[in-house]
This record gives structure tokens, C-alpha cells and sequence, in this order.
């Protein structure tokens, strides 16, 4: 019976090792991508540009009114394209006193991406054209067109 | 001094009992931990048996097979899977046989795994706050997966060819590339489908039928 005992402890022990590879785990990688854009002044450094630093910068989905990005002396604004779209429509104004905002457009491509198990699916982006008008804004460069969660990569840059 | 410690050597090699196989054993195993599991865990559901033959010198000829199922539903994802697999290879007892009906051992051993997986068709939910939530499918599909796997273990005799034990197993999958997107929730046999590696476990009941040569 000592023989069994033992056994029995391994059987025992097994159950917690197998408790231990559940199917499902929690989500705990980030599940939205976002879109970085710059504000620069031209230089004659090319398409580098320096900061511009937006007395009071404020960047705004046309589709639904909702504010992406906003800041006093702020010169980097994230955005989040539309998942259910191939457009997407932004106000950019540097300062609410002075009248003339302008509007970019940005088109893009979606790609469904697999993120894991436990988080699913989720959408990058790459974009492949941009218009803007010209009240305070002098050009906008697509420096990095795919979008796809890679920190710290700055993907348009507008000029003022 | 190296003359009188390898004389002592030779007679202990000379007191070792010699035990000639002269009995042939086949043993079937079933792994009563799964039916456990499949209770506590709804979501992974295995049955897997095994077959062992003494062949000689300690070597076991082993074949295992069985089936299962996965099912992955969470917020984001829904998808289920079932699927056979079968195993081949061999155990190596690690204990000298002290007497003709000893067959008590501990082992080690080596298998190749393969699973036949069937995939269900995946719905997927991308949930945003801003945008609203994306719905959609992705179809289901046949898979193959191979590994290979090293086990550990022991089997005791309780009664006359009635044993019980344990197999601990490392397991280590060769095609993982094909499981990066989607993997079978659970494969039977395997394990938690999206894992390259993995540690198992089984505990079998097992009977045994003995023949002379």
C-alpha cells in the first residue's frame, strides 16, 4: 500500500501540473495601434524639419467630432485610424485664437493581424496617400507608412 | 590500489543475478488522469491510451494513441478543435531486474507525436471604444503536428499484471510555425496548442499478459 500511496502523490501532483496549461489566458499585449504624427518647421536640413512646438495644438476626427490629441506646446500628437474605414478626416489647429484650421486626409489600407490567443485579432494599417489644405499648414510627409505598434516610430510629419 | 577496487568490481558483477528474458509481456495503459481533467476542465477534453511490449536487455517497444478536443471562448475569440494523434517509440527501464517477475521500473524513454487537427471556423471580435466594434470570421482548416518527446516514469506492480504509474514528458513541437496564427486551442496527445514546448503529465492503470518464449 506504501507503493500506491506514493503513486497516488504523483497522480495528485500531475493534476496541479495540468491545472497549471489552461486554454485561456489574459490579454497583455496591447490590442490598438496608434499613429504618430510630428509638427516641424521647415529646415534646410530637407525633409527633416525642427520641432514646432503648437502654441496650443488640437487634433480632431471630422467623422465624429471626438478630440484624438490635444496640448499646450505639444509637438507630437498619436491618432487611431478607423477600423472600419479607408479614410480618415482630421482638424489640425496650432491655436484656438487664431481662426484657420486645416484638414488632413489620410488613406490607408487595413490588415487584419493575429496578436495572440488570448488577445485575438487587431487591425495595422498602412497608408498609402495624404492631402491636406494649406490655412497654416505648408506640406505633410508620410515618413513612416506602415502602422503596426512598433514604439516610438514617428509615421507623418506636418510642416508648418 | 586500482588492482584490488576493480576486483571488487568483478565480484559484484558476479553476484548480480542473471535474469534471462524468457518471458514475453504486453501491457495496456490507460491514462485515468484525463477523464479527470476532461471534468475539471471543460475546455480540453483527452483520452489517450498506451501499448508497451518487453522486447529485451530492458528495452520497451511503445505505441500510444488517442483523441481530443480544445475550445477557446473569450471576448476576442471563439473557436474550437478536435483531433487523433498516435505516438511511437520506446522506454529503457533504469532498474536491473532483481527476479524473473520483477517488473517494476523506472524509464526512460523517447517518442515521435503525430496529430491530426481539425480547426472549427474562428469569430473574432476587435473591440474599440473610439471606432465601435469589428466583427468577422476566419474559416476553419486542417492542421498536422509533429514532436517529439521525452518522458520519465515509473510503473509498479500492484497485483499480479496490474500496475500503476506515471509518465512526466517534455514535449517539443517541429512545426510550430504553422500554429503561429489561430493554434488549435488544445491538441490531445500535445497540449495547449500555441506552445512549442511543454511539460505533461499522464497516470495509467495498466494491465499486462505474460507468455513464454
Amino acid at each position: 500500500m506504501t507503493k500506491l500511496r506514493y503513486i497516488l502523490l504523483f497522480l495528485f501532483l500531475g493534476i496541479v501540473i495540468a491545472a497549471c496549461n489552461r486554454v485561456a489566458d489574459p490579454c497583455l499585449q496591447p490590442r490598438s495601434v496608434y499613429m504618430l504624427l510630428g509638427t516641424y518647421r521647415p529646415a534646410d536640413t530637407g525633409s527633416n524639419g525642427i520641432d514646432s512646438f503648437l502654441p496650443k495644438g488640437i487634433v480632431r476626427y471630422i467623422d465624429n467630432g471626438v478630440i484624438a490629441d490635444s496640448g499646450a506646446k505639444k509637438n507630437k500628437f498619436f491618432i487611431q485610424l478607423s477600423p472600419q474605414a479607408t479614410v480618415i478626416k482630421l482638424l489640425v489647429s496650432t491655436d484656438s485664437t487664431i481662426a484657420g484650421t486645416d484638414t488632413i486626409t489620410f488613406e490607408y489600407d487595413r490588415k487584419l493581424t493575429f496578436i495572440s490567443t488570448a488577445c485575438g485579432y487587431t487591425y495595422h494599417y498602412t497608408i498609402k496617400n495624404v492631402a491636406w489644405t494649406n490655412y497654416n499648414i505648408d506640406s505633410v510627409v508620410v515618413k513612416n507608412p506602415e502602422i503596426n505598434g512598433t514604439a516610438n516610430i514617428e509615421h507623418a510629419k506636418i510642416f508648418y | 590500489m586500482a588492482f584490488p577496487l576493480h576486483a571488487q568490481d568483478d565480484d559484484e558483477e558476479e553476484n548480480k543475478p542473471v535474469i534471462t528474458d524468457s518471458v514475453k509481456q504486453l501491457r495496456f495503459s490507460f491514462d485515468i488522469s484525463k477523464p479527470i481533467l476532461n471534468a475539471l476542465f471543460k475546455e480540453r477534453q483527452a483520452y489517450e491510451i498506451e501499448i508497451d511490449y518487453y522486447h529485451k536487455k530492458d528495452i520497451y517497444f511503445v505505441a500510444e494513441g488517442g483523441w481530443g478536443s480544445g475550445k477557446l471562448d473569450s471576448t476576442y475569440l471563439n473557436y474550437s478543435s478536435t483531433n487523433v494523434f498516435g505516438k511511437i517509440g520506446f522506454n529503457k527501464s533504469l532498474l536491473a531486474r532483481l527476479f524473473p517477475n520483477d517488473w517494476d521500473m523506472a524509464f526512460i524513454g523517447l517518442r515521435y507525436g503525430l496529430g491530426i487537427i481539425q480547426r472549427s471556423d474562428a469569430t473574432y471580435v476587435i473591440k474599440n471604444d473610439l471606432w465601435g466594434n469589428t466583427m468577422g470570421s476566419i474559416p476553419g482548416k486542417s492542421m498536422t503536428a509533429h514532436w517529439m518527446e521525452v518522458n520519465g516514469g515509473v510503473r509498479v506492480e500492484l497485483a499480479k499484471g496490474l500496475f500503476a504509474g506515471w509518465n512526466i514528458r517534455g514535449k517539443f513541437l517541429l512545426n510550430g510555425k504553422q500554429f503561429k496564427e489561430l493554434p488549435p486551442p488544445y491538441i490531445a496527445g500535445y497540449g495547449k496548442g500555441g506552445k512549442n514546448s511543454i511539460f505533461d503529465f499522464n497516470f495509467y492503470l495498466c494491465y499486462a499478459i505474460r507468455w513464454k518464449k
